[in-house]
This record gives C-alpha cells, sequence and structure tokens, in this order.
C-alpha cells in the first residue's frame, strides 16, 4: 500500500499525477498540452522545451491538490518510453533528480503498460481484449503467461496519427486535439466517401488510407462531391471498423469477452459506440473510459509503477534511462497471475 | 461454448432441410451452424450484418469476403490444398454451405499440447527471448525518426541510424521416420478426442474470478492428458509445422495471399492432413509484399496465443516453407524481414 507519483512526458502532454494504492484513489492528476497551431504537428525540441518550463509548477500543483507534502510519496514513477526522445529526458531527469533529493525509489514504467493498468483500475475489468489506440500506438493486446501479448497492431502507421495528419490536411486546430475535433465535424457528416479498406488478420494498415485521402479530399472538396464533414465522417466510420474488426478477430480467437479501449483516441465516442455495438452482438462486455483517463496523464504511470513497485522491485538508479521504442510485450508482468 | 438452437428460414429454391440450425461456432466474421442438407451433415457459414459498421461499408465488406471465400477456397482446391469442399451458396442470407471437416483446430490441438506440458511439468525456455527490439536506441538529444513521422516530414531522416532488416530465424526440422510415425499416432489420438474443448488463454491463469474461470477449469479438467516427453511433444509440433509450411508455400507458390493466417484457421482432420479455411481475406496476387505479410501475420498469431512454443514453432514453420521452394522462400523472406523492422522502427509517440 503506497502513495506514489507519476510523471508522464512522452508526447505533447505533461501530466503528474498522485495515487493512493490504499484507498485506490487518484489524489491528483494534473496536466498541460502542447498545442501546435493548425496545420502544424509537435516536433520534439519545442515539445521538450514546454515540459521543462511546465513541469515545476505542474509538479507544485499535483502535490497542492492531493494535499501532500514530498514526505508523503513512497515511489517516484515515470515514464521510460516509448515516446519522443527529448520530452522522455526532461521528465526523466526531473524524476531522477526528485528520487535523490527526496530519497525515494523510482519506478521507470512502460508507457503502454500504464495505460493498460489505469483503464483496468478504473473500469474493473478482469482480463479484457484490450485495444490501445494513441498518437503513436495501434495494438490489440491480451494478456497471457506474465506477458501483454500484441495479438494485432498496425503494420505501418499508428490510427491517432493517421487522423493527425488528415486534420493537418483539412487545417483543423489542434485544440485541444486534431482527433476531438474530427470527431465533432464526423457528426455532421452523412455521405460515405469510398475509401480503401484495408485489414490483414488482426493488423490494420492505415498508410495507404492516409495517402488516398491525402490525394484525393482537395480534388472532392473543390468539385463539391463532399464536405469537409463528410470526409471525417467517412474516415471515421471506415478506420473504427476496421479497428472493431481486428478486435473481434481477436477475441474470437482468445476467446475473450471483454474489451477495454485505453489510449487518446479510445476517449472518440463514436469509436466507443461501435464497438459496444459489436460487444452487444458477441454477448461481451466494452470498458472505456473518458478522457481523464485516456488521454496520457501522470496517474496512469503512477498506477503502473505502483504494482510493480509493490511485488518489491524498483528501477536502479543507473537504469532510469529513457528509450524511445519500448514495445508492450518486453515487459515482464510481475503483478498478475 | 453454449450451444445455441436457432431456428431460422430458408429462401424457398434452397433445397436444404431447414430443421433447427446449431450455432456451434460464433467466429470473428460469422456464425457457424451445423445443419443437414441432401442428407448429409454440413456446415453453414453466415455472415450476418454487423450493426457497428456503416450499412454501405457492410454490404460491401460482405459481398466481398463472401466472394473471396468462395475463390480462395476453390483455387486452393485445384492447386491440391486440402480445404473445405463448397456445396453452395445463399447470397440472400449471406451463407455458405460446405463440407464440414471432422478434426479439431491447429489452436486446439496446441492449447490441448499446453495443458499437457503443464499436467506432466514439462518446461520450454521460451519466454526469455521473447521478440525483444533488436535496437535500443536510448534517447539521444532530437529524434529525428519521430519528428520526421509526427510532421510528415522526412528531411531529418538521414541523421537516424539506418534501419537494418534482419532476417528471420529458418530451422530446418529434423524428424527421423520413427519419431514422426509416433507423432501421428499421438496426433491421431488428440483429433479422436471428442469432448468439449474450450480453453481461453490465462482463464484457468486467473485466480479471482468468477463462474466464467470455475467453468473453463472444469472444462481443462476434462481435457485429454496424454503421457508425452518433452521430445514426443516437440516432435508432434514439428510434424504440425512442417505441415503448416508445406502448405503454405504451395499456397503461395499459386498465389493465394491467405489474409488470415492463424491456428484457428487450420484444421487437422481425422487422417492428420492439414485443412485451410476461412479464406474471406484471401486475395489472388503475384506478391512477394503480401505473401510475406501473410507469414508475419501468421508469425503474430503463433507468438501471442501459444507463447509457450513460439520459441521454435515459427522457425521450423519457415524451415519447412523453404524447403518446399527455395526461391519462393528466399524472396518471401526478405521481404518478412522488411515488413518486421517496419513495425520495429515505427514511431510510437502517445
Ligand atoms: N468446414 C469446417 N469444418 C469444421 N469446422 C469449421 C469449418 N469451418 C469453420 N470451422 C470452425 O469454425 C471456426 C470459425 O470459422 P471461420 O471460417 O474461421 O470463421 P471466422 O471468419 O468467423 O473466423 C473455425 O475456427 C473452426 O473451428
Ligand atoms: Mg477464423
Amino acid at each position: 500500500m503506497v502513495i506514489a507519483i507519476g510523471f508522464e512526458g512522452s508526447a505533447n502532454k505533461l501530466g503528474i499525477g498522485i495515487v493512493d494504492t490504499k484507498t485506490n484513489t487518484i489524489l491528483s492528476n494534473c496536466r498541460r498540452t502542447y498545442v501546435t497551431p493548425p496545420g502544424e504537428g509537435f516536433l520534439p525540441r519545442e515539445t521538450a522545451q514546454h515540459h521543462k518550463s511546465k513541469v515545476l509548477e505542474v509538479l507544485k500543483e499535483a502535490l497542492a491538490e492531493a494535499k501532500l507534502s514530498q514526505d508523503d510519496i513512497d515511489v517516484i514513477c515515470y515514464t521510460k518510453g516509448p515516446g519522443m526522445g527529448g520530452p522522455l529526458q526532461v521528465v526523466a531527469i526531473v524524476a531522477r533528480t526528485l528520487a535523490l533529493l527526496w530519497n525515494k525509489p523510482i519506478v521507470g514504467v512502460n508507457h503502454c503498460i500504464g495505460h493498460i493498468e489505469m483503464g483496468r483500475n478504473v473500469t474493473k475489468c478482469e482480463n479484457p481484449t484490450v485495444l490501445y489506440v494513441s498518437g503513436g500506438n495501434t495494438q490489440v493486446i491480451a494478456y497471457s503467461r506474465q506477458r501483454y501479448r500484441i495479438f494485432g497492431e498496425t503494420i505501418d502507421i499508428a490510427v491517432g496519427n493517421c487522423l493527425d495528419r488528415f486534420a493537418r490536411v483539412l487545417k483543423l486546430s489542434n485544440d485541444p486535439s486534431p482527433g476531438y475535433n474530427i470527431e465533432q465535424m464526423a457528426k455532421k457528416g452523412t455521405k460515405l466517401m469510398s475509401i480503401p479498406y484495408c485489414v490483414k488478420g488482426m493488423d490494420v494498415s492505415l498508410s495507404g488510407i492516409l495517402s488516398y485521402i491525402e490525394s484525393r479530399a482537395p480534388g472532392w472538396l473543390d468539385q463539391g462531391e463532399c464536405t469537409p464533414e463528410d470526409l471525417c465522417f467517412s474516415l471515421q466510420e471506415t478506420v473504427f471498423a476496421m479497428l472493431v474488426e481486428t478486435t473481434e478477430r481477436a477475441m474470437a480467437h482468445t476467446g475473450s469477452n471483454e474489451v477495454l479501449i485505453v489510449g487518446g483516441v479510445g476517449c472518440n465516442l463514436r469509436l466507443q459506440e461501435m464497438m459496444r455495438l459489436m460487444c452487444d452482438e458477441r454477448g461481451a462486455t466494452l470498458y472505456a473510459t473518458d478522457e481523464r483517463y485516456c488521454i496520457d496523464n501522470g496517474a496512469m504511470i503512477a498506477v503502473a509503477g505502483a504494482l510493480e513497485f509493490e511485488t518489491g522491485q524498483s528501477t536502479k538508479l543507473e537504469d532510469t534511462f529513457v528509450t524511445q521504442r519500448y514495445r508492450t510485450d518486453e515487459v515482464f508482468i510481475s503483478w498478475r497471475t | 461454448m453454449s450451444h445455441i438452437a436457432k431456428k431460422f428460414k430458408l429462401t424457398e429454391s434452397e433445397a436444404m432441410d431447414s430443421s433447427m440450425l446449431i450455432c456451434f461456432k460464433q467466429g470473428a466474421e460469422g456464425r457457424i451452424f451445423k445443419t443437414n442438407y441432401l442428407g448429409k451433415e454440413v456446415l453453414v457459414k453466415e455472415r450476418f450484418s454487423k450493426k457497428y459498421r456503416h450499412p454501405d461499408l457492410d454490404k460491401v465488406l460482405t459481398k466481398e469476403r463472401i466472394t473471396s471465400e468462395i475463390r480462395g477456397l476453390m483455387k486452393c482446391r485445384t492447386a491440391g490444398i486440402r480445404t473445405p469442399a463448397v456445396y453452395a451458396v445463399n447470397s440472400v442470407q449471406n451463407q455458405i454451405i460446405m463440407e464440414l471437416v471432422d478434426g479439431k483446430t491447429v489452436k486446439d490441438v496446441l492449447l490441448v499440447l499446453e495443458q499437457n506440458m503443464k499436467h506432466n511439468n514439462i518446461s520450454t525456455e521460451e519466454d526469455n527471448d521473447y521478440e525483444m527490439s533488436v535496437d535500443e536506441d536510448s534517447g539521444d538529444e532530437e529524434d529525428a525518426v519521430d519528428s520526421s513521422e509526427v510532421n510528415g516530414k522526412i528531411k531529418n531522416k538521414q541523421s537516424s541510424v539506418p534501419p537494418t532488416p534482419v532476417a528471420p530465424s529458418v530451422s530446418e526440422i529434423s524428424l527421423s521416420n520413427d519419431d514422426k510415425t509416433k507423432a501421428q499416432t499421438f496426433l491421431s489420438n488428440i483429433i479422436a478426442y471428442t469432448g468439449e474443448i474450450n480453453l481461453s488463454i490465462s482463464s484457468d491463469r486467473e485466480s479471482n474470478r468468477g463462474k466464467d474461470s470455475e467453468k473453463s477449469n472444469q472444462e481443462s479438467g476434462n481435457l485429454p492428458t496424454f503421457q508425452l516427453s518433452k521430445d514426443e511433444l516437440f516432435n508432434l509440433i514439428k510434424l504440425l509445422s512442417l505441415q503448416i509450411g508445406q502448405t503454405l508455400s504451395t499456397m503461395h507458390a499459386n498465389n493465394i495471399i491467405h489474409g488470415d493466417l492463424t491456428t484457428s484457421n487450420m484444421i487437422v482432420d481425422r487422417n492428420n492432413c492439414l485443412v485451410l479455411i476461412d479464406f474471406g481475406l484471401s486475395v489472388i496476387k503475384v506478391s512477394t509484399e503480401d505473401k510475406a505479410v501473410d507469414l508475419y501475420v501468421l508469425k503474430r498469431a503463433i507468438l501471442s496465443l501459444h507463447s509457450i512454443f513460439s520459441r521454435n514453432m515459427f522457425d521450423w514453420v519457415l524451415g519447412a516453407y523453404r524447403r518446399e521452394n527455395k526461391k519462393q522462400a528466399e524472396a518471401v523472406l526478405k521481404t518478412f524481414a522488411e515488413v518486421e523492422m517496419r513495425g520495429r522502427k515505427r514511431c510510437m509517440v502517445g
């Protein structure tokens, strides 16, 4: 039973959260997002700069909101990877410094495992098939024998990346996120444009869809064949159908009847609705969370780090580096049976 | 799986006994029923409309997949690969009426073997080298690959380490005639076991679950146990891998891409013969890339569900695949390495 603080900064969100595993409560979960102008993505250097300028302010806020002081913290958890090198490093250095300064143990956490454990914790599902969809990841995961095993994934770009780059074609705002704005526009779309549908077993391919839409969209819009809203609608309907289909295929393969959606794209309500319809047809149950937990945050790193810490493990200081590529199935899951 | 009896109507023109259909499997794409057709016990695969999909997309996909499935099944037959015979197609209800193969899926055979391994306390060392990323470039300052991916610009690319594809490991299968015969006998015994097999991954390991786990514990308690030594067990896996590799090589040589190669989509029949099923995602294509992705999909399916055997099994499949057709295998495996590398090199931000 510990009080854990989690530091997350692998992409454009900086999050610091504090959890108490004794009462299983999130004491605070503070976040800042680095928002770029329409048509632009976030670059590592500027993102790292953003995190650096905000990290102390967010830390103070997280402690104040939790009504705790540094002495109350039992363990410091930080995102070890995957993610962007620069931003990861900024946050890791802060976590490492605090571990030395406060004389606390430190645990490096895999970002994807953070999402999964947070989702399991919030929704209380036992052994779900997990759809993990975010800016950099698209994976269908299930637990077996001490690992989260990847059953399906994108064979090229991630779904969030596909949505973000599509948003740039339409010059949509990045505030609060491109995906959110696509979702709102899609609600007003009605015409389903025919775009490629590409599923390979439990894997999906998205780069072909993106380049198809990038090349056709300007022409379609000029000739009034469809509206930007229709494009958002068509992209969502097609891409989400692929994700639901591969999730269903993994469920059939593993005999599972729970689905958990995690990751930033996971708070899209249309995706959740489609997944729920699929689950209903199979007599399965859907578990999903809202943007507080789906989108990168510090509490999820604290939750996963605490699980590891409670099995008696922590990360040696010399091993508290960051790694840009760190697969979900590399992590040995000591806390599950 | 619970047996749901379901009554449903067939069009008048179908010469089909419209008795009760027994839904005995809910696959990923459709429901599978057993019924009588012209006095024979047959299997009906029905693709019902998926409510989660836009109706236009649903219609297109359903038609496409039925067409692909029939084409794939037929093409394989012509190429000498065992697939269920297609008896009839009901395009109104999107049904394919086909031969019911008497046998077990490779998945079930492997799960029985895994269960037996645990029962006989046999262990493998598989997990020590489970698919680690080959390259661990820990965060040095600016990451060019990431920035180029995230921004859709390629300009910084040269400053990153050039990605190098790693050739997949391929193991030749050595299996003496004696061992082979023995493995055949064991396999027949497993196939002949007629009880229900319903193992889902890890459900037997979750200690604090409700009814579900009790149920599956009971079922796994009913599983046949065989006294297999570790060698015998691996010989059996070699035998399966050999058949899988050979069959896939022939399939690819005929430019048939299966599209959904998993151990659920392979059945071993009563003659220990490998039967390929589920061709809904298949395409006919002369494409090394697609053949490589086909194998990649299979590798992932084996690695994820059968991790206990994955260390050897896929290498053996590739060994048999290569032995069958060297020229094809060389090209496909080269592309396979590239496909795999793409997965590893992918930007994983967020
Ligand atoms: N011809 C057949 N004979 C015996 N069993 C079959 C046959 N076809 C399918 N099955 C069983 O039904 C399951 C689902 O069928 P499949 O064709 O793979 O559908 P899906 O596309 O839904 O996965 C298979 O895994 C297999 O166990
Ligand atoms: Mg199938």
